[in-house]
């Protein structure tokens, strides 16, 4: 592994002309000149000419142009990250309509029952277990070969973990399976037994299939890891659970956000071992001052716990919550405050706070470039 | 009239959220989102036709603190932070020392968040309790917050009439200090001493520690979330108070029984007088439709 190895952290924002496209809506002069634009910056100008003679068609494309342009738009994030200069690269979840609405398409069991608020005016559509859960298909594979035929990079996939799967649905088959007069207890037995099912029979599988085709990075998502503090030892089990030997052959990362961290602590030390980077948000909470005070550097505190234990720390250097580009000297010193508490640049991985889905490529790609090249101005005053 | 709130944030309907997706994305204007935000609106009167506080389903509030940024001077708006045990983020606001009421937006503020289907239509007066304000707040005391609060209820109050509702997680999921309560009292006191009603909405928490507390203020009513409390934690009841039964789940998809409503109400009418319905927490937390199934169920029975 590369000292402060960087990789994105999962969602890039989707093409118009890719979202119009699946959608059936018609494309405009406007959604053309930008495929043209990142094909030339990517330099990608020779591969995109098939997929400029599809767009031209405008509307009403089949099934088979609709699959050329998801992995056209696959092809152009992966390499938008090559050119920022990450370590581990990724295609944006440009094949998955969200980190949710994709897996829980993907298992039996599910009914979509609309859209629920989740910050400001973003939304998700959120489902019933109405049945018992059941793999309809490995929803990761085809993901995975098409994004390392696309690069000769390490290809990481972020993998929706059991518990935000079960803790951002609604339970209507466990709660009438489960006898208990009091119903808040009821309602909390129902929800664990949702959960190991879903490790079991739906995470471990798919974990297991993605190493037998070579992935080699697989990073669990719980955002919703710590939303239940009297339920955060169950999620620790759920992921033992879905990892179960597979560890052995894979690196591990486990991405939490926008959470109360302090609530895993008691209960690190039975990943260690299992899980290698954890990465947690950590700009979204610090001041936007150059420095490495830990007056400046606020929204990093935890690292005096968090360094305690055995994990790669991986690090959120960037708010994808805003379109300010962090100049290179913040996040330079983010890095750097980080390293003063850590003491090993290996021991330290460097990413954005979460997916970048919510900005255009243009700010995604500038906020991933300072981050690569803060990354070597890091490197370099610490004598590497 | 339906003894029923329609408590909280509520949910959008569909078209509603995917013209904002849209137009966050540049595929529509600013005109067509106020459109579907009008016919939401009239989507919402209509619900609650029959009910005697009508609320506007506080559809503009991005969270429950955030129209605050906007009138009270020099307000940052921070980071994201988890609400409670939801997946629903808040922002956390950050206050100038001084707080200070921007001079000449209060009318149009007003207007914008506390909408009323016609000039007498009384409202259901949503705020941030001072302890939910403080929580997701920074660089400011519970002590001036009240006063704030004061001022910004004087003047919504000389536009709405309606009863004031208090919405209040925190009460029941931490310890209140002494000092705290002190403040909480004298603010309750100052506010309803013009003879407006004042109801205080606990939810996501056990009732048991602060119930004795919540009697003791001057208010007309308190709410407890049925969901996380049995009924049996009722002992006893103040019967000047009044009673809003969080006792549908807005947490969750399944829609009750009607029965199941009932059983919980027919035990609670055997301690308390007057008792008003309501989610256990903000409707939010459902898509549009289950929401007004839920709403409707307790809405018959209000």
């Amino acid at each position: 592994m590369k000292p402060f190895l960087t990789h994105e952290i999962g969602s890039l924002a989707k093409p118009n002309w890719r979202i119009k496209a699946i959608r059936n809506e018609k494309l405009d002069e406007e959604d053309i000149k930008e495929a043209i634009k990142w094909a030339e910056f990517l330099n990608l100008k020779e591969e995109s000419e098939k997929l400029i003679s599809i767009l031209n068609k405008r509307i009403n494309f089949t099934k088979e142009e609709k699959k050329e342009i998801i992995d056209f738009s696959s092809l152009f994030a992966t390499k938008l990250l090559e050119k920022a200069g990450l370590d581990l690269v990724y295609d944006g979840e440009q094949r998955r309509s969200e980190m949710y609405e994709y897996p829980v398409k993907n298992i039996e069991g599910f009914e979509f029952k609309g859209y629920v608020k989740s910050f400001d005016n973003k939304f998700f559509k959120k489902a019933a277990c109405i049945n018992l859960p059941k793999l309809k298909n490995f929803y990761h594979v085809e993901e995975f070969k098409t994004i390392s035929s696309f690069t000769s990079k390490p290809v990481k996939i972020p993998i929706t973990g059991a518990y935000t799967i079960m803790d951002f649905s609604f339970d209507e088959y466990y709660i009438k399976n489960i006898y208990e007069e009091n119903f808040y207890k009821r309602k909390k037995l129902a929800r664990e037994k949702f959960l190991y099912d879903l490790a079991e029979k739906i995470i471990y599988p798919n974990l297991k299939k993605l190493k037998e085709e070579g992935a080699k990075f697989l990073q669990i998502d719980e955002p919703a890891a710590t939303s239940k503090p009297d339920e955060v030892e169950i999620f620790i089990n759920s992921l033992l659970k879905s990892i179960k030997e597979i560890h052995k052959d894979v690196f591990f990362i486990i991405h939490i956000c926008f959470s109360d961290y302090k609530l895993l602590f008691p209960f690190l030390e039975k990943i260690q071992g299992s899980i290698k980077e954890i990465h947690f948000e950590y700009a979204n909470r610090d001041t936007k001052e150059i420095g490495r005070s830990k007056e400046k550097r606020t929204g990093y505190k935890i690292l005096d716990e968090l360094k305690n234990f055995d994990f790669i720390i991986g690090l959120g250097v960037v708010d994808v919550h805003t379109d300010f580009v962090e100049p290179k000297e913040l996040i330079r010193d983010r890095i750097l405050y980080a390293y003063e508490k850590i003491k090993d640049p290996y021991k330290i991985f460097v990413a954005p706070d979460c997916g970048l889905r919510t900005r255009k490529w243009e700010i995604a790609y500038e906020k991933l470039k300072n981050m690569v090249e803060a990354k070597e101005i890091a490197l370099k005053e610490i004598g590497f | 009239m339906k003894k029923v709130f329609l408590n909280g944030i509520y949910p959008y309907d569909e078209d509603l959220v995917l013209k904002l997706i849209d137009f966050e994305k540049g595929r529509t204007t600013y005109e067509k989102v106020q459109e579907e935000f009008k016919r939401n609106y009239d989507l919402l009167w209509e619900l609650q036709k029959d009910v005697e506080y009508k609320s506007d389903g506080l559809l503009k509030w991005l969270d429950l603190l955030r129209p605050f940024s906007e009138i009270i001077e020099n307000t940052k708006v921070l980071g994201l932070k988890r609400y409670f045990e939801t997946n629903f983020f808040y922002r956390t606001l950050f206050f100038d020392k001084k707080l200070k009421i921007k001079e000449n937006k209060m009318d149009e503020w007003i207007e914008n968040y506390f909408k009323i289907p016609d000039e007498n239509s009384k409202r259901i007066i949503i705020l941030p309790s001072p302890l939910l304000f403080f929580e997701f707040s920074e660089n400011i005391k519970l002590k001036n917050i009240c006063e704030i609060m004061e001022e910004i209820i004087e003047a919504i109050l000389s536009k709405r009439k309606g009863i004031l509702f208090f919405e209040d997680p925190v009460i029941v999921r931490r310890d209140i200090l002494k000092e705290e309560k002190e403040i909480l009292k004298k603010f309750y006191k100052k506010i309803s001493s013009k003879g407006r009603q004042i109801i205080v909405q606990t939810y996501f928490g056990k009732i048991d520690k602060v119930i004795d507390f919540l009697f003791s203020l001057d208010i007309k009513g308190i709410g407890i979330d049925f969901i996380r409390n049995g009924v049996e934690k009722i002992k006893k009841w103040d019967n000047d108070k009044i009673l809003v039964a969080g006792c549908i789940d807005c947490e969750n998809s399944y829609i009750e029984g009607k029965e199941e409503i009932e059983k919980i109400l027919n035990r609670l009418r055997e301690k308390v007088q007057e008792i008003y319905l309501s989610g256990n927490c903000d409707f939010v937390f459902l898509p549009r439709k289950i929401a007004d199934e839920k709403f409707k169920l307790i809405k018959n029975l209000g």
